[in-house]
């Protein structure tokens, strides 16, 4: 068994299969050898590695991606398609869905991220710039001169 | 804090408003035209606008155009506080960001990928899918799922959302690009959202020149598909012109090979095109550069240089030909295998070779995924007796002609081909239109794959036999799921 400290000072206490979908946590018992030393994780808070872990729990038996897998990746076309349980899984607030991208990068669980990835991916598709504003809450912000050239690509997509 | 600031500045400004209250009454206009202008009590009269007092007004009046001028500052700045610190998003760093956008525009491109090409559900494929599918209409496959009704009232305030009211949505990296100042940074420095070429696009040519500018070394996804725009065989061919031009150059400043994935599609293209590219081809030689590092072609009746340049990076190689002058030969066939050890996938069809034909084994270390369809007997004898692929993993063998078919060296030949795959071979797709397998050979071809989980059959012969064999002879142990299509005895059976 692995344990874990979160930022916020919690304990957790997880399965090693489970703890290693981690490649941070699975270098680190690697580099520690056996110990009973716990695993500080600061820049994750316990509600965040709640949620991190019922990802890992779930996904503990699957092979881990090999470099190979993911070299592979970058080279072809991936797509946004999500699978059943993750779609599930990921169905939680902006706030809770970015701190679980955040903590699947520094964990680096590249699985994981990708599902995050695509979530906000797909919030995104279908919409207009008004829109994805409004949904993040972002200001368009932009200078005359950006508005411009904006303008131009627009008018340049229209182009057949 | 800045907003704690700007708070407290707020404060002075109060003074404004008491000015403002102040002074409405006596000067305001709308009641001096309505009922002339009386001179308040306190106030100040209007002879006593002396020289002086205009100075003051006028200097007055230059501070305010200044305080606006800050104004107007202050609102920028508080909209990229906004932006930096409460907006959950912005918490991400850029590289995540670059990378949910380029999963987002990935996506559109997931069905035109060699997996649509030879996916499984290849058996299905009737010449309108082949069209639907095969080969993407860039710009419409760009444009987005949104329509006008999906815009909302509040989406017309920016160029995209009006682009979108009018309905027409942006392509997915013109749409990352207007959202936001950082959101356009992230997006034009990610240069894979740009690599989505349409060559069959009419001037002017900016789009394409940005695009290039931006994608910078990455990859290129070029199409030039003739069946897509509504546009003269003229207007296309001086479209490619121009557009190749733009190609040559940008490639030609690169320090690195610009590797592009090409898919081109001539088959329903005008006679002169044909002769374009041909001409490019040989006298140019500007498409063979530029694809010095491709890594995947999909051609449909193409007259491609074959002899130029050694594909060494070639990946994705699919080729359809509906006649013999635009497949390569059997020397520059197996000149096309030996160059291309990465090979991985394959797809023919339509190509017809002499029987006779012959080249040495080509052991491909790399294919996993061949895929053949309405082949001669005798391309099918020379490619399978050419190629040794001891990592094939996925093989589709589709409608072969029935002309001419020698039963006992078809499978012989296959059967070759299937063990030099031996263990890695887990899925067959056979589709037998022309009633040109027979079913012992099937078995046999299962026997020389007994890995194999997943079997896919259409118009096959004695599907009943067949399940037989794999239930009862345990001819392929491992084996998982049979989906039977018009067969002659139809039904489906899965796991």
């Amino acid at each position: 068994m692995v344990n874990l400290v979160t930022s916020d000072n919690e304990s957790f206490t997880v399965e090693k299969a489970v703890a290693s979908r981690s490649v941070l946590i699975k270098n680190m018992l690697e580099d520690v050898g056996e110990s009973d030393q716990p695993i500080p994780l600061p820049n994750v808070t316990a509600s965040v590695l709640k949620k991190v872990l019922e990802y890992c729990d779930h996904h503990k038996n699957e092979p881990m991606p090999t470099s190979e897998d993911l070299a592979a990746e970058d080279t072809r076309k991936r797509t946004t398609d999500i699978g059943e349980w993750d779609q599930k899984f990921i169905q939680v607030d902006q706030e809770m869905l970015f701190e679980i991208i955040l903590a699947a990068n520094y964990l680096d669980i590249k699985p994981l991220l990708d599902v995050g990835c695509k979530t906000v991916a797909n919030m995104i598709k279908g919409k207009t710039p008004e829109e994805i504003r409004k949904l993040f809450n972002i200001v368009n912000d932009f200078t005359p001169e950006e508005e411009a050239q904006i303008k131009k690509e627009n008018e340049w997509a229209e182009d057949r | 804090m800045a907003v704690d600031t700007w708070e407290k500045t707020l404060e002075f400004l109060v003074s404004l408003d008491t000015f403002v209250q102040a002074v409405d009454a006596p000067y305001d206009i709308k009641r001096r035209d309505n009922g002339g202008i009386s001179t308040p009590a306190g106030g100040v009269p209007e002879h006593a606008a002396t020289e002086d007092t205009y100075s003051r007004i006028s200097e007055a009046y230059i501070n305010l155009g200044g305080f606006e001028a800050n104004l107007e500052l202050a609102r920028i700045k508080i909209q990229n506080i906004r932006n930096q610190s409460p907006v959950l998003i912005h918490h991400l760093p850029d590289e995540i960001l670059s990378a949910i956008f380029i999963l987002g525009s990935q996506d559109r491109v997931r069905d035109v990928g060699f997996d649509a090409l030879i996916g499984e559900g290849a058996a299905d494929h009737d010449d309108a899918t082949v069209h639907g599918v095969d080969v993407p209409d860039v710009e419409s496959e760009e444009s987005g799922d949104s329509n006008g009704d999906e815009a909302g009232e509040e989406s017309g305030s920016d160029p995209a959302s009006r682009e979108v009211t009018k309905g027409k949505a942006p392509p997915f990296n013109l749409l990352v690009s207007q959202v936001c100042h950082r959101w356009r940074e992230v997006a034009l420095n990610t240069g894979q959202l740009w690599t989505r070429i349409d060559l069959t696009k009419p001037p002017p040519h900016e789009r394409i020149k940005l695009w290039l500018e931006r994608s910078r070394n990455h990859p290129l996804d070029a199409f030039y598909d003739t069946r897509l725009p509504a546009m003269s065989s003229e207007s296309l061919a001086l479209t490619l012109l121009t557009v190749l031009e733009h190609f040559r150059s940008s490639v030609s400043q690169c320090a690195e090979l610009r590797c592009i994935n090409l898919t081109i599609d001539t088959s329903r293209s005008f006679k002169n095109i044909r002769l374009i590219l041909l001409e490019l081809s040989y006298t140019f030689g500007c498409i063979s550069e530029m694809l010095r590092g491709v890594t995947a072609l999909h051609l449909h009746e193409f007259c491609f240089p074959w002899d130029h340049p050694v594909y060494t990076k070639l990946v994705e190689f699919a080729l359809i030909s509906d006649s013999s002058d635009t497949a390569p030969t059997a020397p520059q066939f197996g000149a096309i295998l030996l160059g291309c050890p990465l090979l991985e996938n394959i797809k023919l069809e339509g190509i017809g070779y002499d029987f006779r034909s012959t080249a040495s084994p080509i052991t491909m270390t790399s294919l996993h995924t061949i895929s053949v369809r309405d082949l001669t007997f005798g391309s099918l004898a020379f490619i399978f007796n050419t190629i040794r692929a001891p990592r094939l993993r996925r093989f589709y063998l589709h409608d072969m002609c029935s002309n001419e078919v020698d039963y006992t060296s078809f499978e012989a030949t296959v059967s070759g081909l299937l063990a030099s795959a031996g263990r890695s071979l887990r899925y067959l797709s056979v589709s037998d239109r022309d009633t040109a397998i027979l079913y012992p050979s099937l078995i046999t071809f299962l026997q020389k794959a007994p890995c194999i989980t997943s079997l896919e059959l259409r118009d096959a012969p004695e599907p009943q036999a067949i399940l037989h064999a794999l239930t009862h002879e345990s001819i392929c142990p491992e084996f998982q799921s049979l989906i039977v299509t018009r067969c002659e005895d139809k039904r489906g059976i899965a796991n």
